[in-house]
């Protein structure tokens, strides 16, 4: 039986009492069932695969939390929590339908502790509001992911978000002192961390929001550094930029951020923002070093500025105020928006190798990109070996979506063989399940599984995530598998 | 002499992870030892009123199981047997001006300890505020499993975020989960470290971990002589075996030579998730019996 529901929805009469359930908990204008909001929530940033969720739910408190997951556990309906849908592996997918928990309502500051450098807030805060809330008493939330002013806390949690000051100063999970969350019975758990004992937290912080919904967090504040110094550099080739990435990491300097961004890249960033760079330029690094001292940091800058100059860069520009700095940076995280100059469509890569590898790499990435007759952009974390090759195509054409696939495999493969990672910040979530294959074996997998039974030993916590071969999810991936295609 | 010593019936130290795994196959219960430089805080130590000997538990000692297996220090990444002494390894990272910022700890000194055996403790130390602990520079290992299996959880990448972090369950797990046999670890460049300082070798017994706000508190009210760190609230201090201390929110506390009050848990949650886990990964409680204390 079928039921006609807000317009033009066509519902199942099963589906009409989830959302009524639903209601009930969060109240009806907290419930989204309409055609538009199901399509709407269908993917997050990973637009590849998509699968409609028969409501999305808004709850304000972890009590409402609770009470959906308790709900969803009762009548087996599987559920998926969601941030701002920023994410790059669909790990916002709700893969087997069923409910989306969106955080969306759940933005409050509960608690800042200057003495003890702590902060408590709900998990749909925006990353950047948390730094802006206590930038007055100099400090800041370190873990910066390029989509900061929008990206969750709870989202930065599950995916274990990485960043370009990560480089200095580590990723989401160094940053997270202690989480309250709906386990997948709906019972709510409050884990600390940094005590003896065994390391759940550093289990569930990029847990990919299988292993629970984390609810709210404490997270560590780092004391801003008292003197930063910014600067942009350019290379004649790509080789040039790699090998002194390479060289600046073995010289012992740890700068913040090391970042770079490639030919195509620059020339997006021109048309978007007018970006200059000097002619013949192939490459430019973005550097920066901080530290509580001016000498100390100018010493670290000169080292880095001594790398680039025997590696022939055409020009060193060092921010003179922090607006120069602030524009530097500010290209820096537009960049992958910016290529929408040049294709309808990107696809963005995430693979990890050593980083005294990146010149031979670089030169494989854009070996694959002609070989598939690919456009392909570089802006990537290089200070970590974190690649992020962009291909633009279109993908109205079949056989360019066909080698977008192929080209991204044989750049992930390669990351393997070069004893990296297939991922580095995106997540597995959907996108990268059959490629845990590669890196890992049904022995380590198995011991994956284990960890994750700690905590979900069902099948309705954000299902067909992380782990390949689950069960009930390999009938259902044809489903969702490449829709958007 | 480690103190677990007295109670296994024999003792072997192979050289290789298949011995691990041999070893690990054929026993019924087994004690996992390291250089035993950390014993004192074990909750095995010596306690008359709660001997631990009737335990029929085997051994196996990891002394043999050492040497770099990889260092890359272009990239900043060193992979180790577990065996390997801390010394050795610092020695080896020294000469390419790296080192691990692993500060001093206690009354023992952690460089004549093991890989394995700091894993497992995972004791604080003096330059943690600055450079974090294992949990941060572990970027991968390999476990041998209860049932003898070996797994590889991580990965060589100084950055990754492919599968669960399995590796940081193993952090502090005291051998209790498994046995981790070659850890690979991100380094850092050569930091100044001072000798373990004359007080710090005298002071014996315990450290407790409070909030940086109760930190100036409580180490006015120890009463006793003290290594503090404020940036981590840790105090380091003599204790007596039944000595009571005060206690602030949150806090926490180990101690040595104490048995079972060594490692104290009294949150519930904690308690029954810790339990959960052994379930899953020692369903016979083969591995280190009775070390947590819970279990």
């Amino acid at each position: 039986m079928r039921v006609q529901r807000r317009g033009s929805d066509n519902l199942r009469m099963d589906e009409v009492q989830i959302i009524r359930a639903m209601e009930a908990i969060v109240g009806e204008e907290h419930v989204l069932a309409g055609p538009s909001a199901r399509r709407a929530y269908d993917c997050d940033a990973y637009t590849v695969d998509r699968s409609k969720p028969t409501c999305v739910v808004m709850p304000a408190s972890t009590g409402e939390v609770a009470a959906i997951v308790k709900w969803c556990v009762a009548n087996e309906t599987p559920f998926t929590a969601r941030g701002a849908g920023t994410g790059l592996s669909g790990g916002a997918l709700p893969a087997l339908g069923g409910i989306v928990i969106s955080t969306k309502r759940m933005t409050r500051i509960l608690e800042i502790d200057v003495e003890n450098r702590r902060l408590l807030a709900q998990a749909g805060i925006a990353n950047k509001r948390i730094s802006d809330a206590v930038a007055e008493h100099g400090l800041h939330f370190a873990p910066d992911p390029s989509s900061q002013t929008v990206s969750t806390l709870g989202g930065n949690i599950a995916e274990n978000s990485g960043g370009p000051h990560t480089l200095k100063y580590g990723v989401t999970v160094q940053h997270i002192l202690g989480v309250k969350m709906v386990d997948p019975t709906g019972e709510v758990l409050e884990i600390e961390g940094g005590r003896p004992g065994f390391d759940f937290l550093g289990l569930i912080v990029g847990g990919e929001g299988t292993l629970g919904i984390v609810t709210e967090a404490w997270v560590k504040l780092t004391p801003l550094p008292k003197a930063v110094s910014t600067a942009l550099i350019a290379f004649p080739t790509i080789r040039d930029a790699t090998e002194t990435v390479a060289d600046i990491i073995a010289s012992g300097t740890v700068p913040a951020a090391l970042e770079m961004m490639d030919a195509n890249i620059l020339k997006a960033l021109k048309l978007a923002f007018g970006l200059e760079h000097p002619e013949g330029t192939q490459a430019m690094l973005l550097v920066e070093c901080d530290g509580a001292a001016a000498a100390a940091v100018e010493s670290d800058m000169d080292i880095v500025k001594e790398v680039c100059a025997r590696h022939h860069a055409l020009e060193t520009k060092v921010a003179k105020d922090e607006a120069e700095r602030a524009k530097m940076w500010m290209v820096r995280k537009k960049g992958i928006g910016a290529m929408g100059r040049l294709a309808p469509s990107i696809v963005t890569h995430d693979g990890v190798i050593p980083r005294s590898k990146l010149p031979e790499m670089l030169e494989f990435v854009y070996a694959v990109a002609e070989k598939h007759r690919l456009g392909i952009a570089n802006i990537f974390h290089a200070g970590d070996g974190n690649l992020h090759p962009c291909f633009y195509f279109d993908d109205r054409d079949p056989k360019q979506v066909e080698a977008v696939v192929e080209a991204g495999e044989e750049i992930i493969r390669r990351c393997i063989e070069l004893g990296g990672s297939v991922t580095g910040e995106h997540g597995i979530g959907v996108e990268k399940i059959d490629l845990m294959k590669l890196m890992f074996s049904p022995a380590d997998l198995e011991l994956q599984a284990m960890a994750k039974r700690i905590f979900n030993d069902g099948s309705l916590c954000n299902p067909c995530k992380v782990l390949p071969n689950q069960k009930s999810c390999v009938e259902h991936k044809a489903r969702w598998r490449g829709v958007a295609w | 002499m480690d103190a677990a010593s007295e109670s296994p019936k024999w003792r072997n130290a192979p050289c290789s992870i298949e011995g691990v795994q041999e070893i690990v196959r054929s026993a019924e219960k087994l004690f996992i030892l390291g250089r035993g430089t950390k014993t004192l805080w074990s909750v095995r130590s010596s306690v008359p009123e709660e001997p631990v000997s009737d335990i029929d538990a085997s051994a196996v000692g990891l002394r043999r199981l050492r040497g770099i297996v990889d260092y890359s220090w272009q990239d900043q990444v060193v992979t180790a047997l577990a065996g390997t002494r801390i010394f050795e390894m610092q020695r080896m990272l020294r000469e390419r001006n790296q080192c691990l910022p692993l500060g001093p700890c206690g009354p023992e000194s952690l460089a004549r300890g093991s890989l394995g055996g700091s894993i497992a403790m995972n004791l604080p130390h003096l330059l943690e505020g600055r450079y974090g602990n294992w949990r941060d520079w572990i970027l991968g290992m390999k476990v041998v499993l209860a049932d003898g299996t070996l797994a590889t959880c991580g990965s060589h990448a100084v950055k990754s975020v492919a599968g669960y972090d399995v590796q940081k369950l193993f952090v502090g797990s005291r051998g209790t989960l498994g046995i981790v046999v070659e850890v690979t670890l991100r380094t850092f460049p050569c930091v100044q470290m001072a000798e373990p300082m004359a007080e710090l070798k005298r002071i014996r017994r315990a450290v407790q971990r409070v909030a940086r706000s109760d930190y100036a508190e409580a180490a006015s009210n120890l009463g006793r002589p003290y290594i503090g760190d404020h940036e981590t609230g840790t105090l380091w201090f003599s204790l007596e075996k039944d000595g009571e201390l005060r206690r602030y929110e949150g806090d926490w506390l180990l101690r040595t030579l104490a048995g079972k009050r060594n490692l104290e848990f009294t949150d519930q949650t904690q308690i029954r998730l810790m339990k959960r886990a052994k379930e899953i990964f020692d369903p016979t409680h083969k591995l280190n019996p009775g070390e947590m204390g819970i279990f």
